[in-house]
């Protein structure tokens, strides 16, 4: 066998037979290439007293408080989602929220933009129609007869300029 | 020293194995069950990883307190995402990889904050103390074994965090290779390297321990 510290590809070997993960076939296989090796031995050596130093730092017990103040965070994330759970785990909110914002933005378009109702009731009168109509028909005869006068003036001017 | 350790024979490995196997099974199955809304085995999944996950956690940021309030959100964040499990992946390198998650981003954030510091907490004396009334021994040897563990958690702390990550599950967890490389999200051939390098490095520094 080849020395695992020579060789870096298999060096982890020595890690699992240090750590007796190897399966007997091979640990035996190292384990006759350690007895001759004083590098490996060394490393074995030393490998075992970093794990036996390790396991000398104890875990603390787990305080009493710990599954009393897990199951609290749960029961009020469990109330803040109490809408969710009325309506079911698989009820699909983006898709609601994007058809109730698209139905909103088409009832205020059609409100703003749509027609104008008309009253069901015609109206009975008439005349206000009727005198708008007059009032714009006084306007253009005024407005033609200024223009005459205007011709008249400029005839006016005309002739009396010919006349001196 | 390890060339007389002894070996695990075929029947055992394979009743160790099949031990295993019936664990993870049950591990999915009440994951399962929590999914279809058992409390009942969210407790039993609580009551079979609390300790692990708070000692792994514990180890990685050295402080107790620290330590439960990131187990908290582990368990947590289990509860929350029950509904989108699927029992692709054993359900202890899912608790895991969460509960490194957190440990690694609190360690981040922690140096960025008030630099490298080692923390003295009261569990560990205690757990001094306890041995102290058990077998008595002198005070010189509670402050040997005391310096001893300092210089452990001291030689650990200075690790890399995903070296120290590594080394804690492979030595405390007595995770494979393969499932440390599913839980840091590396491959398997990295994580013997970083394996090797994080025992290089503590070998050297424990070395005048031996």
């Amino acid at each position: 066998m080849h020395c695992p510290l020579q060789n870096g590809e298999i060096a982890e070997v020595l890690l699992d037979y240090c750590a007796r993960k190897l399966p007997p076939a091979a640990a035996s296989e190292v384990d006759r290439h350690v007895q001759s090796c004083s590098e490996c031995s060394a490393f074995c050596s030393a490998q075992g007293h970093v794990w036996s130093a390790m396991d000398d730092w104890e875990a603390p017990t787990v305080s009493r408080n710990f599954d009393r103040e897990l199951y609290a965070r749960i029961d009020g994330f469990e109330k803040k989602n109490w809408l969710r759970r009325l309506v079911g785990e698989r009820f699909a909110w983006r898709p609601a929220l994007s058809l109730g914002a698209a139905c909103t933005a088409l009832v205020l378009g059609f409100m703003v933009h749509g027609p104008v109702m008309q009253p069901l009731v015609a109206p009975v009168s008439v005349g206000p129609q009727n005198h708008e109509t007059s009032k714009a028909d006084v306007e253009a005869e005024q407005v033609e007869q200024a223009l005459e006068d205007l011709e008249m003036l400029k005839q006016l001017s005309v002739s009396s300029a010919q006349n001196l | 020293m390890c060339a007389a350790a002894p070996q695990h024979s075929g029947s055992n490995r394979v009743d160790i194995d099949m031990v295993a196997v019936a664990a993870l099974e049950r591990d999915a199955e009440l994951m399962l069950r929590v999914r279809e809304g058992d409390s009942a085995s969210f407790s039993l999944l609580l009551e079979r990883h609390r300790g692990p996950v708070i000692h792994f956690l514990f180890r990685m940021v050295q402080n107790q307190a620290v330590a439960e309030e990131l187990a908290q959100e582990v368990f947590f964040r289990v509860y929350r995402s029950r509904a989108s499990y699927e029992p692709t992946a054993r359900f202890t390198t899912w608790l895991f990889r969460i509960a490194t998650h957190l440990a690694l981003n609190w360690i981040r954030d922690e140096r960025h904050e008030n630099g490298n510091e080692s923390i003295e907490d009261e569990t560990g004396n205690e757990g001094i103390a306890r041995q102290f009334s058990d077998r008595a021994p002198t005070v010189e040897q509670v402050m040997v074994r005391r310096a001893k563990l300092a210089e452990v958690r001291a030689a650990i702390e200075a690790l890399p965090p995903k070296q120290k990550a590594a080394v804690l599950m492979h030595k405390y967890q007595e995770m494979d290779y393969a499932q440390i490389a599913a839980i840091l999200n590396s491959s398997e051939s990295a994580v013997k390297s970083l394996l090797f390098r994080a025992y290089e490095t503590l070998r050297s520094r424990l070395a005048h321990m031996a």
